[in-house]
């Protein structure tokens, strides 16, 4: 009932999409935290290990720590499963399923209030 | 230079063997790290996290394409192992080493038992499930819920050759059971398919291939609610993190490229070996008996 020729059809594009932010989002992942490693063991020095804080990214980057940009790697990773729930929440708001419109948007709000939290 | 080579080798390894035998990489991952390398319990945990996140990016972005995964029904629970997550995170930075070796034991036991049960892949279940769970009309609440949430699907079985129909049951149980599964996976650093694949497949009647490839899906979501946890505490080791993901990436890759070779009898003997033997001495180094 619920797999009519359309829906199915449309479901599958949307799936397509799905398949391409998570294969982007690893790709790009990968590519920055190979960057970060090469960049460590050829170049700069960095005095810390620890993933740099969100707040001092911009200012680490620009100072070629390799840290931060593997971190901003790192982040990316973290964050593809993220863009993949806002492209779905997409989908199905031009379905005008607005069931799913919802559930997605509560995983969404729930992912960025845990992300709020952690940051206290 | 050498450990981070072996470090990227044991990422490819854990994910590749770990997707071949359906239990994930991170119950290889950890102990290895604390026991053979020895990270601290903490930051191995932050590590693992964002493996399997990766792990499930790689695999997922081949799967979600085939009707072998429920997005809808991954949606849903996705809810419950968030929270879950969030809160298991939350509480693995306030356990020690041994506590946390203790619950990774049991773990690792479950996921021992789990290897060796999945040769025997029930295709005599796979028949229409759910199919008589129509007799549950009394629940007129529940019912309307379920219509609404659509989450009944169809996936093509290759070995049966034709398209099997099921309906997903026992949504609030399969809700809580989602959100311990967070929890485990928030604590550890692992997937929590352990709990969750056998959740939607014997509670909920969802078909095992099916639960599999749900529970590999959500499970990105989930771990990125509790690698946020552990990188605002300073416990994600950006150099230690980046060579595991980048063995995750090429190991994922190649573990969905061989998917369908099952693995003979004898290599799941090796691996439950590998599992408990590796449990028994995390437990060891926990309790200080071993340096």
């Amino acid at each position: 009932m619920t797999m009519n020729g359309v829906e199915g059809e449309s479901m599958q594009a949307l799936n397509h999409r799905v398949a391409t932010v998570l294969r982007v989002g690893a790709g790009v992942s990968a590519i920055l935290v190979l960057a970060g490693l090469l960049l460590m063991a050829f170049g700069s020095s960095a005095d810390s290990n620890v993933a740099v804080p969100l707040h001092k990214i911009g200012q680490e980057v620009s100072s070629l720590n390799p840290i931060a940009l593997i971190t901003i790697g790192i982040l990316v990773m973290i964050l593809t499963p993220v863009a993949r729930v806002a492209v779905l929440v997409g989908g199905f708001a031009s379905r005008r399923d607005l069931v799913y419109v919802l559930v997605g948007l509560f995983v969404l709000v729930s992912l960025l209030v845990s992300l709020a939290l952690a940051w206290r | 230079m050498p450990e981070a080579l072996s470090l990227v080798l044991l990422g490819s390894a854990a994910s590749f063997f770990g997707s071949m035998l359906g239990i994930g990489g991170g119950v290889f991952i950890i102990p290895m790290l604390t026991v053979v390398f020895g990270v601290p319990i903490h930051d191995a945990i932050g590590a693992s996290l964002v493996s399997v996140i990766a792990t499930s990016t790689v695999t997922g972005s081949t799967k979600v394409r085939s009707r072998l995964t429920n997005v809808r029904l991954a949606m849903v629970l996705e809810i419950a192992t968030t929270a879950g997550a969030f809160i298991g995170a939350l509480l693995s930075l306030q356990l020690n080493l041994r506590v946390l070796a203790a619950v990774m034991f049991v773990v690792l036991i479950a996921s021992a038992v789990h290897m060796i049960r999945r040769e025997s892949e029930p295709r005599a279940s796979i028949k229409e499930k759910g199919s008589e769970g129509n007799a549950e009309t009394d629940q007129s609440l529940a019912q309307r819920i379920r219509s609404r949430l659509k989450l009944s699907d169809s996936y093509y079985d290759e070995v049966l050759k034709r398209d099997v129909r099921y309906q997903v049951v026992r949504m609030p149980y399969g809700f809580g059971l989602s959100m311990f599964a967070g929890a485990v996976s928030g604590l550890l650093g692992i997937g929590g398919g352990i709990v969750k694949v056998p959740a939607m497949a014997g509670l909920m009647r969802v078909p095992m291939k099916v639960a599999s490839a749900t529970s590999n899906l959500m499970i990105g979501v989930t771990a990125c609610a509790s690698a946020s946890v552990f990188y605002a505490h300073g416990s994600i080791d950006a150099p230690l993190t980046a060579c595991l993901l980048l063995g995750v990436v090429v190991g994922s890759f190649l573990g969905m490229r061989l998917v369908g070779r099952a693995p003979t009898m004898h290599l799941r003997m090796l691996f439950t070996a590998v599992l408990v033997l590796s449990g028994v001495l995390m437990l060891l180094k926990a309790f200080g008996v071993t340096p």
